[in-house]
């Protein structure tokens, strides 16, 4: 176990390198003058190169490159072209937001897939539905599927909050930023209630699509597991059906699911630029957006590699999932 | 109790506690359309900063211009300059010394008095802060204060612009001196970002990065108290979610960005108001004429009347664009003088030249540029033109200047000039290595004749030097503005007082609104 964290950890450093390199590669690469339309279409030639000096920007690329590495190696990621603020700032404080929905998100997808998985097998009745809503929830965008729900709970039954986290002013800011955890940390029930509600619509949005992967994989994983030996001695020696789902078959299926939810749990991230943007949701989707339309680079810089790390991260876990879930797998 | 009705009461009580989720906010957001003490806004983006000296952008102008007042202003729906902090001022015969009386009893948001002292302390910061809008003052030679009630600028040399630049939307602003003794460290530049600590109807009294500000009534404003109590601006940047949020009454209203080709639905809504006004804003065709295919002023000539700008103009705008009259944005130059004529020509002037365009535009929320790039092709193409559009973000075309021979052959832009005066349009759009002169077009002709109006305190002898300045640039077909845009508002029906000011753009008057 230990081992296999410490290779993990010296690969999450050799990705995070190459994206680094990567990152930095497309800044020099991409042509355009960001520095210039940071300070604004008018001002002086003086004032823009001052900007740039002070960005170290005039640099050699090569002095550019190590001194960036540096910055990246103290988790720092320079100073954002359009916040004027440090990324590492910025991001400390969109994070938060986007943690929470990706974390309510992964949570449906989990149950819901879990559901769909589960009942697809046991309940020939659900089966065909089930597939319907495999083939539909396959093909349905986050973008659309969030327009069709905003449309739906918010513009026509009034159900749901459109946009952002709260529409409570006095909500808490702290400590930690998740507004579910720092709402009951300060006992207020209606905050979080509030903040269930507007977590909805973008969760839905970003949770489906994972939800159908993860049930289709579940689906046949347990097909597969009930055909072994295994299965029906268990059913030979008088199991319960239900003993024999929850207590053998389910924990001998869930590797495959767990690699698939793992891997949607980077897709998902990938989703959460345009949703966090429909919905106006306050996180790093919503940060790298408007980074992205300003050629702020370092900003993009800086959120590409944390959600990198956090890719590499959930994906660690996962596998210790696997191995905890299964104890055929050996890390 | 038996597994199965377990089951069922778990799935009844998670479905009562869903509908009960979902059933708290229809109430609540039916009290919040129509309340008669908040205004409800949105802006695509955030507001990089709220900082007057560093603020150099046109989203969030509806913050600065509500927090934040200058020496003077553009009068509503034109572009006559008049006191705003000042109540009258002088200019000197040779144009060099502009001299404010400062009107009585004016006081900063905290209550303390604006004077003199304090408009020189504000003016210091913004040159001193060195960001985006302090050209503006980068003529200035002096300044004196010989009572409360009177500052004097003293200018270098005569720039007919100046008076314009105080009037800017992205003008020098009064800003309270103690903020900036208390802050001294970095100028206040850290506290203003995110603070405001001006004399203006409303002030700053929230301001979440990602999620949107909060702006309340200034108690202490010298001029009429604005009726909304509240102004809350929420970061939306899909322009869908705009227009829900605006149907259903939570946005009272959208400034820019409205989809065109949305507005018919619009009107037929009894409950939502569609607004035209004129703005500088001006849709321009910049032509690389540093490449091979657009070297030549008659190629490039012969392009432009093959887009037939009228119809293109109808086209992609309808009714909220009009073709240009002259040179100039609208209302900055007599259309008499400098007039352009976009009538078609011969398309046989292109028969033979095997010419291939890249047309590059900038994304705006409507998507009117990314329209009138496709339409440019289809009409190209019926000349026998290959061309291809495609998006670039700013940073890109900044950096077009650095490298025109690589660059787009035609980028597609609708800039807005600082203020309402021919130099601060021609100075960046055709001026050599104007900041806005992507393709580093240059005739030293029309840098003479724009130097000339400049420093020309005879007002028909500028007209003169800026009608030639114009002619001269229209003729050589590098720099062609082709729509005078307006900007389309988007309101609640029952909002009134809606005012707004071409020279600031995409905004408007929140003080004056009420319902």
């Amino acid at each position: 176990m230990t081992r296999f964290v410490l290779v993990r950890a010296v690969g999450a450093v050799g990705v995070l390198l190459a994206l680094v390199t990567v990152v930095f590669v497309l800044q020099t690469a991409v042509p355009g003058d960001p520095v210039r339309a940071s300070v604004g279409v008018n001002a002086s030639d003086q004032v823009v190169e001052t900007e740039r000096h002070r960005l170290g920007l005039d640099e050699p690329l090569p002095t550019q490159y190590a001194t960036y590495l540096g910055q990246v190696a103290q988790g720092q990621f320079g100073e954002s072209l359009r916040t004027g603020r440090d990324v590492r700032d910025d991001i400390a404080a969109f994070l938060p937001a986007t943690l929470e929905l990706a974390g309510f998100s992964i949570l449906l997808a989990a149950v819901g897939g879990l559901l769909i998985g589960v009942l697809t097998v046991v309940s020939s009745r659900v089966a065909t539905p089930a597939r319907l809503l495999f083939v539909g929830g396959a093909s349905v965008p986050s973008f659309l599927l969030a327009l069709i729900l905003i449309y739906v709970f918010y513009f026509k039954l009034s159900w749901l909050p459109l946009s952002g986290r709260t529409s409570i002013a006095d909500a808490p800011t702290g400590p930690t930023g998740l507004l579910l955890l720092d709402s009951l940390l300060h006992a207020r029930l209606d905050v979080f209630v509030d903040a269930v509600r507007h977590l909805i619509l973008p969760g839905v949005a970003l949770a489906l699509v994972p939800a159908v992967a993860i049930g289709r994989v579940l689906r046949s994983s347990l097909i597969e597991v009930y055909r072994a030996d295994f299965i029906r001695t268990l059913h030979a020696k008088g199991l319960s059906p239900r003993s024999v789902l929850f207590g053998h078959a389910l924990r001998n299926a869930l590797s495959a699911p767990l690699t698939m939810a793992g891997l949607q749990l980077g897709l998902l991230l990938g989703g959460v630029v345009i949703v966090e943007a429909i919905f106006a949701w306050p996180g790093i989707g919503l940060y790298l957006n408007q980074s992205i339309e300003f050629g702020d680079l370092r900003a993009i810089a800086g959120v590409t590699l944390v959600v990198g790390a956090g890719y590499v991260l959930v994906n660690t876990l996962v596998d210790l999932a696997q191995a905890a879930a299964d104890p055929r797998i050996r890390l | 109790m038996p597994s199965r009705l377990r089951t069922r009461v778990a799935i009844a009580v998670l479905a009562t506690l869903f509908v009960a989720a979902c059933s708290g906010g229809g109430q609540q957001q039916d009290q919040a359309a129509g309340d008669a003490e908040t205004l409800n806004i949105a802006f695509f983006a955030d507001m990089a900063t709220a900082d007057p000296d560093v603020f150099y952008d046109i989203e969030g102008l509806a913050v600065m211009q509500s927090v934040y007042e200058g020496l003077v202003r553009y009068a509503p729906g034109g572009t006559e300059i008049v006191g705003d902090l000042a109540e009258s001022w002088d200019v000197s015969a040779d144009g060099l010394t502009y001299t404010f009386t400062l009107r009585d009893a004016l006081t900063f948001a905290d209550g303390s008095m604006i004077d003199s002292a304090a408009i020189q302390a504000s003016f210091e910061r913004r040159s001193a802060v060195g960001q985006g809008p302090s050209y503006m003052l980068a003529g200035v030679d002096s300044y004196e204060t010989p009572d409360p009630k009177t500052f004097i600028v003293n200018l270098k040399d005569p720039d007919v612009a100046f008076l314009h630049y105080l009037a800017s939307a992205w003008g020098p602003k009064a800003i309270n001196p103690t903020v900036l003794k208390e802050n001294a460290d970095d100028q206040a530049q850290k506290y203003l970002e995110t603070h405001s600590a001006g004399s203006g109807p409303y002030v700053i009294e929230e301001f979440t990065r990602g999620t949107g500000y909060t702006l309340t009534r200034n108690e202490n404003y010298w001029g009429d108290k604005p009726q909304f109590a509240t102004v809350k601006v929420a970061i939306t940047p899909d322009v869908s979610s705009q227009i829900l949020a605006l149907e259903r009454g939570d946005l009272d209203l959208i400034a820019h960005g409205f989809p065109l080709t949305s507005l018919s639905t619009v009107e037929g809504n009894a409950n939502l108001t569609v607004d035209q006004f004129p703005s500088l804003g001006t849709t321009t065709l910049y032509l690389n004429q540093n490449k091979d295919s657009l070297a030549d002023v008659g190629t490039r000539e012969a392009l432009i009347r093959a887009l037939d700008v009228p119809g293109l103009v109808n086209e992609v705008y309808g009714d909220t664009a009009a073709v240009p009259d002259n040179a100039y944005p609208s209302g900055l130059l007599d259309p008499s003088l400098a007039p352009v004529d976009y009538s078609p020509g011969d398309p046989s002037a292109l028969s033979g030249q095997d010419i291939s365009l890249d047309i590059v535009y900038t994304p705006d929320s409507s998507g009117v540029q990314r329209r009138l790039a496709d339409l440019m092709r289809q009409r190209l193409a019926a000349v026998g033109v290959a061309s291809t559009p495609r998006q670039a973000q700013l940073a890109e075309v900044f950096g077009y200047r650095d490298d025109v021979a690589n660059a787009a052959d035609i980028y597609v832009s609708t800039p807005t000039p600082d203020g309402a005066h021919p130099d601060t349009w021609g100075r960046i759009v055709w001026y050599t290595k104007g900041p806005l002169n992507f393709f580093n077009y240059s005739n030293p002709e029309v840098d003479a004749a724009l130097d000339r109006g400049l420093v020309e305190v005879d007002p028909d002898a500028a007209a003169q030097a800026y009608t030639q300045a114009g002619t001269l640039a229209t003729q050589d077909w590098s720099v062609v503005p082709i729509a005078y845009v307006s900007d389309v508002v988007v309101t609640r029906a029952d909002l009134t007082g809606v005012e707004h000011t071409p020279a600031y753009p995409w905004t408007v008057d929140l003080a004056g609104l009420g319902r």
